[in-house]
């Protein structure tokens, strides 16, 4: 055979081997872009048909459980064809086990099963998920807040397995399957959770030893969870059945309530009282890493208090489960080595000036302030500082030094509309609202387009007593931005006033539509309520 | 949507073997996506220029763009500050965006956002954008959203997404580098939060595994990032540290697009879960070894 030829001949094969080693991969990516795509477009066969050539061709892939996954939940939440949907979900199951989709996969065949009403082996798939997903090698394989997913997942799935074997009438299996889920290798807060229910069942069936048991162990093993006050309402049923030193776990509850309202003294005494009674270690370690936690923001030496966290935790290796134990180390790193550089460079006024920054982002007022005010000695000239310092003053309650701050930050930058809605609001917090109205209206001179501008207006001529002008600001903002809630929730209650009730209700649904879960909204269905009782 | 290049790379792939291998070597030297680079990063001064530049170097506004089309562009809006503080894409850049669509030949650039007219009011993009001859939409009503299924999805099952995005022909989506206190960067796949109805559940939920499986079901024709200046520190609103990149980065793939912006948080890509969950879901690649990465002076 002619060498030429050879060659020529040689080339497919060259080919071939280019293809098969490099292209599996990217023809894997195109293969999902192209399913995307039909799916962007509606036409839902194709997609399962891309996902399903691939599977054929790719069995070995790393990406096909992936692509049986995403078969599995076209079928199951667009074609609403759950037999489909079940097959897809059972050969995640036999073909791809040992993946993180396991358990998912499993989770989706118990709803494919619910939703034909086969309670049972719809209870048993939701058991099997839970089983895969306590197998390290199967977790539920969630990759950001996996911890916290994990737990809500859990809970979800044991959720979803007792109310299939309740419909059926089988408490037995209901109970068994909180016990089966609290066996395994749980995330604190969903072993909390499930303690909680299973007590309740035991409750609600009058097996009140069993209730009593289950609420304590709770209360001694995760007085992190959410159930942990509503474990302690039980007092009245634990008491005859088990011995808790129950002043020491009020006084957790009242460090934890404490702890949300930043309210660093009570923590501290709370914690002594919870370390000096008779606890559990679950307890008395949690009250002694928020002991140290508070002392380090109460105190504001940082450094210290990150080495001292350090410490701890290297002695209680528990505490690293602590809920947000590992967010806040992170954290309060970062300002240790903010203290660490200006430490290191005590005239440099950037780094003070960021120190300064990170305490007023800490709620550290009187940190922030003394901070801000040495950069600004440093660097009399630096705008950036009096407008920080401004606002440090301003969450120190110093209202009078913030506006004075802010006062000469607008001198170096007069169209700083920011600041002028900022200095604004803080002669509203001093209750000065002609003071605020004179900024609020510069700040709409200069961006007449900004819809903030008319509402932070319109908050000004309200607290002056100007309904009319508010109304009209209020109504300018939501003119420029539709989706400006605040602005349809000033005003409903301003049409109020002005005796419009069919104006203000269609503010308040307005609002409702455009932030449903949000805390003006549930005001607003309560405004709503009284207007059509009205 | 329209297919890239209107035409599938897996449907070139498939065509290729029955044209020949005559066919199928021409193509290769063109490279399968249509250009030679999978990330090109133009450097300089100039934001404008460096857009400009970056998708030049990935074969012009004409490879993405043709006659008639709707585009649908996506920056970042967040802010009322200047550029220079990395708050939000540089304005120019999405003006520059829309005129090089319409001179492609595009029926219409719309530039969208979930977050109001606000920030992109204040920051310029809107006046920037009616300037260049595109049009801003604020997304404020659910039923500007359709409910899509998300394929690879275990928290996420439908989202609503936005209808101008799913009946766009093309979708360009324009984020800035910056930190992110909650994602910890927010970069391309981080600035689809968005196009979608429901961000409030990606933050109660897994915001990481959500920003991930919210990219699997849109996808990306263009991604040109804006790392002018990028955010270091105290994101997503700032004031924080500032790096200037003076840069501008282009692709195709979100994955890869973020994975190299990573180069700027000295961290590596599989450190940030969404980047990771998206690599193992198939949305993109993650290595940068391998990807042609092309970077050059604008």
């Amino acid at each position: 055979m002619p060498m030429r030829l050879t060659a020529v001949l040689w080339v497919p094969v060259v080919l071939a081997a280019w293809l098969a080693a490099a292209g599996a991969p990217a023809q894997a990516q195109d293969v999902f872009a192209g399913a995307t795509t039909a799916i962007m477009n509606g036409d839902h066969e194709l997609a399962i048909r891309e996902y399903e050539t691939f599977l054929a061709d790719h069995p070995d892939h790393r990406l096909s459980p992936v692509a049986a996954m995403a078969a599995g939940n076209v079928y199951q939440l667009v074609l609403k064809d759950p037999e489909r949907a079940l097959a897809a979900f059972e050969r995640v199951l036999s073909d791809y086990r040992e993946t993180a989709w396991a358990p998912e996969a499993a989770r989706r065949k118990g709803e494919c099963l619910q939703a034909q009403e086969a309670w049972e082996p719809a209870g048993e798939a939701y058991l099997e998920a839970i089983e895969l997903a306590g197998q390290p090698a199967a977790s539920p394989g969630f990759g950001g807040e996996g911890e916290q997913t994990s737990a809500a997942w859990i809970n979800e799935v044991s959720l979803s397995a007792a109310d299939c074997f309740y419909e059926i009438g089988d408490r037995e299996r209901v109970i068994g399957t909180y016990e089966k889920v609290l066996a395994g290798a749980l995330p604190a807060e969903a072993a909390g959770t499930t303690l909680y229910r299973l007590a309740d069942c035991y409750e609600t069936a009058g097996e009140l030893q069993q209730a009593a048991e289950r609420y304590a162990d709770l209360i001694e093993n995760y007085p992190f969870a959410n159930e942990f006050g509503s474990a302690l309402a039980k007092r009245e049923l634990i008491e005859p059945q088990r011995k808790l030193d129950w002043a020491t776990y009020d006084a957790f509850a009242r460090m934890m309530q404490a702890r949300q309202q930043r309210d660093f003294p009570t923590i501290i005494q709370a914690a002594d009282e919870v370390l000096a009674g008779d606890g559990s270690e679950a307890a008395r370690t949690g009250a002694a890493y928020n002991k140290l936690l508070a002392e380090t923001i109460q105190e504001g030496d940082f450094t210290d208090g990150i080495r001292r966290l350090r410490e701890f935790e290297g002695r209680n290796p528990a505490a690293r489960e602590i809920p947000g134990a590992q967010r806040t180390m992170d954290y309060l790193t970062r300002v240790a080595d903010a203290e660490a550089r200006v430490r290191r460079s005590p005239e440099d006024a950037d780094a003070v000036r960021a120190l300064g920054r990170l305490y007023l982002q800490t709620q550290i007022p009187h940190k922030a302030i003394q901070t801000l005010e040495h950069a600004a000695e440093l660097d009399p000239e630096s705008p950036e500082t009096q407008l920080n310092l401004g606002y440090a003053y301003a969450s120190g309650g110093r209202n009078a030094d913030a506006t004075a701050a802010f006062e000469r930050y607008l001198e170096d930058r007069p169209d700083d509309t920011g600041a002028l809605n900022i200095i604004g609001y803080t002669y509203l917090n001093q209750g000065e609202p002609d003071k605020a109205i004179v900024y609020f209206e510069r700040y709409a001179k200069l961006a007449p387009d900004d819809a903030n501008a008319h509402d932070s207006l319109g908050e000004g001529y309200l607290r002056a007593g100007r309904l009319e002008d508010a109304a009209r600001e209020y109504e300018t903002a939501i003119e420029l931005d539709n989706s400006f809630s605040n602005s349809y929730f000033m005003v409903a209650g301003i049409y109020r006033q002005l005796e419009q009730p069919d104006m203000a209700a269609a503010a308040y649904r307005r609002l409702i539509e455009l932030t449903p879960g949000g805390v003006q909204a549930e005001q607003a269905r309560a405004a709503l309520a009284e207007l059509e009782a009205e | 949507m329209r297919e890239r290049d209107g035409l599938s790379r897996r449907t070139f792939l498939k065509a290729t073997a029955t044209l020949g291998t005559g066919a199928a070597l021409a193509h290769l030297g063109l490279g399968c996506s249509g250009s030679a680079h999978d990330i090109v990063v133009a450097k300089g001064t100039s934001p404008e220029r460096n857009c400009l530049a970056a998708v030049e170097a990935l074969g012009g506004f004409s490879r993405f763009v043709q006659a008639g089309d709707v585009v649908v562009v996506k920056p970042n809006p967040v802010g009322n500050r200047p550029p220079e503080e990395a708050i939000h894409t540089h304005p120019a850049m999405v003006a520059a965006v829309v005129r090089g669509c319409l001179q492609a030949g595009a029926g219409e650039v719309r530039v969208i956002s979930h977050d109001g007219r606000r920030g992109m009011v204040v920051n310029g993009t809107a006046a920037a954008v009616d300037e260049a001859g595109g049009t801003l939409k604020a997304l404020s009503n659910h039923d500007e959203f359709r409910d899509v299924v998300v394929p690879r999805g275990k928290i996420l099952r439908t989202e609503g997404i936005a209808v101008d995005l799913l009946e766009a022909d093309v979708f360009i989506n324009m984020p800035i580098v910056k930190h992110h206190a909650g994602a910890e960067v927010t970069l391309a796949m981080k600035n689809l939060m968005g196009i979608n109805w429901d961000r409030i559940r990606f933050h109660q939920t897994d915001l990481q595994q959500c920003i991930a499986e919210l990219a699997g079901a849109v996808r990306h024709d263009l991604i040109i990032m804006d790392a002018n200046h990028i955010l270091l520190t105290n994101g997503p609103v700032g004031p924080g540290e500032v790096l200037k990149g003076n840069q501008v980065i282009a692709g195709v793939d979100p994955v890869a697009v973020d994975a190299f912006a990573m180069r700027f948080f000295e961290r590596p890509p599989e450190s940030i879960g969404h980047i990771r969950i998206a690599h193992e879901l198939g949305i993109g690649e993650i290595d940068l070894a391998k990807l042609r990465i092309h970077e050059f002076q604008a």
